[in-house]
């Protein structure tokens, strides 16, 4: 079986994803990263359909919740209704403070909550942050 | 018809008397009264339907701001900061210059539209009304801009103030913006003043904020408190033209009046009610 990968980051912009992968590499923070562009990729990497080949968990999501086709909040309440998927801490990155979004990622079990800062050096520490928190600091729970 | 039926003794004998009234324009006046009584109903219950349709397309709207105008912001500074950062060698002073001053002004839009989605948020909600005590809510206030270094040199005098009633939170909100606004623009002068007190007149209390700074030219007062609008240069003053407006528009929440009275270079007065 494969080794996890590190980080399963959910997004659609691919200016914000290129952001997101630089300020994680720039930190040395992780050695394996997918990328899923939309909720559909997302749910295909996480629940791959019947036949198809069983990966193991990532050990951290990054999920954007404004996603064409599948909504983030949707992707959400999937990886957390799930018993393979729902002990993954699920990060929600987003651009939006608004008090619905907040509300309804952390009751569908949203480990953490992150707006996203217009100023990069902000977006890069925020990430680095998060990277070394979920990735070193956090107790993994051992599959 | 109305037909009243009584006694009544006409020498020994005892008859019945009836007085008869034709009532119809008393029953098509009630009647009339209930007819627009329900029309006024159906009235009210459909405005109701139509706020509350108005605020929610206001609250997709702001949700909408806060997204899709915040990523292409995240994008002009990501990218300006990345050729900083990969450019580092090749980039002349004066281009890094120019990459500063996009990525400041990224920042600064962004800052906007909080403000903004702040101040449309604060048309939608409803006020509560609590008894403040404002000397403290004052007092607070300043020490706060003092710990921050804002109010360097500053002659502050706080006068005795009447309890309030009103939103506690957005109250503080006025206290703020008005306070910094005072220290904000007397800074250049060399006795910077700043007296915070409340005035009995006509019934109504009037708290006041008093400075001795640049002032405003008076010709322009209707502009203050728009959304905005700004009389001085940003150079000069930085700010971003939503405190006033924010401050006008929680005054009026809480049923109340706002005004401004000042002359160039010789400081400003402005003062609020809070109605009843």
């Amino acid at each position: 079986m494969k080794q996890p990968v590190d980080i399963l980051l959910v997004e659609d912009d691919p200016h914000d994803v290129e952001l997101t992968v630089r300020a994680l590499e720039e930190h040395k923070l992780i050695n394996d990263i997918q990328v899923a562009r939309d909720g559909a990729e997302a749910l295909e990497y996480l629940f791959p359909p019947e036949g198809g080949q069983a990966r193991p968990a990532p050990r951290c999501v990054l999920l954007d919740l404004q996603l064409p086709k599948v909504d983030g909040h949707e992707i959400l309440q999937r990886i957390k209704e799930n018993p393979r998927t729902c002990k993954i801490p699920v990060v929600v990155l987003t651009s939006s403070r608004e008090g619905l979004d907040l509300e309804r990622a952390y009751a569908l079990g949203a480990n953490s909550y992150l707006c996203k800062p217009v100023d990069f050096h902000g977006f890069t520490d925020a990430i680095r942050q998060v990277g070394y928190y979920w990735m070193l600091l956090n107790e993994p729970l051992v599959q | 018809m109305d037909i009243l039926l009584g006694p009544l003794k006409l020498g020994s004998q005892t008859i019945v008397a009836a007085a008869v009234r034709d009532i119809s324009d008393l029953k098509r006046g009630e009647q009339a009264l209930r007819e627009a009584h329900d029309q006024l109903e159906t009235r009210v219950r459909q405005r109701t339907v139509e706020l509350e349709q108005a605020n929610k397309e206001l609250e997709a709207f702001s949700y909408s701001v806060s997204h899709n105008l915040r990523a292409p912001l995240r994008h002009i500074t990501g990218y300006a900061q990345i050729i900083e950062q990969d450019c580092r060698e090749s980039v002349d002073d004066k281009t890094g210059a120019y990459l500063k001053i996009i990525t400041e002004s990224a920042g600064k839009m962004d800052l906007l539209i909080d403000q903004l989605l702040s101040l449309s948020r604060l048309g939608r909600q409803s006020i509560v009304r609590k008894p403040i005590d404002c000397e403290r809510v004052v007092r607070e206030v300043w020490d706060e801009m003092q710990q921050r270094g804002d109010t360097v040199g500053v002659e502050f005098e706080l006068r005795s103030l009447p309890i309030a009633q009103g939103d506690p939170g957005l109250l503080r909100q006025v206290r703020t913006n008005l306070l910094e606004n005072a220290a904000k623009y007397t800074a250049p002068k060399s006795v910077p003043q700043v007296l915070v007190d409340a005035v009995e007149s006509e019934g109504n209390t009037w708290y006041r904020v008093i400075d001795n700074g640049v002032g405003f030219d008076p010709q322009y007062v209707d502009k203050l408190f728009s959304v905005f609008e700004r009389l001085h240069h940003e150079d000069e003053f930085p700010g971003t033209g939503v405190g006033l407006a924010t401050v006008r528009r929680i005054v009026h929440k809480h049923g109340g009046e706002v005004r401004a009275s000042g002359s160039v270079g010789q400081g400003a007065r402005f003062e609020f009610t809070l109605g009843a």
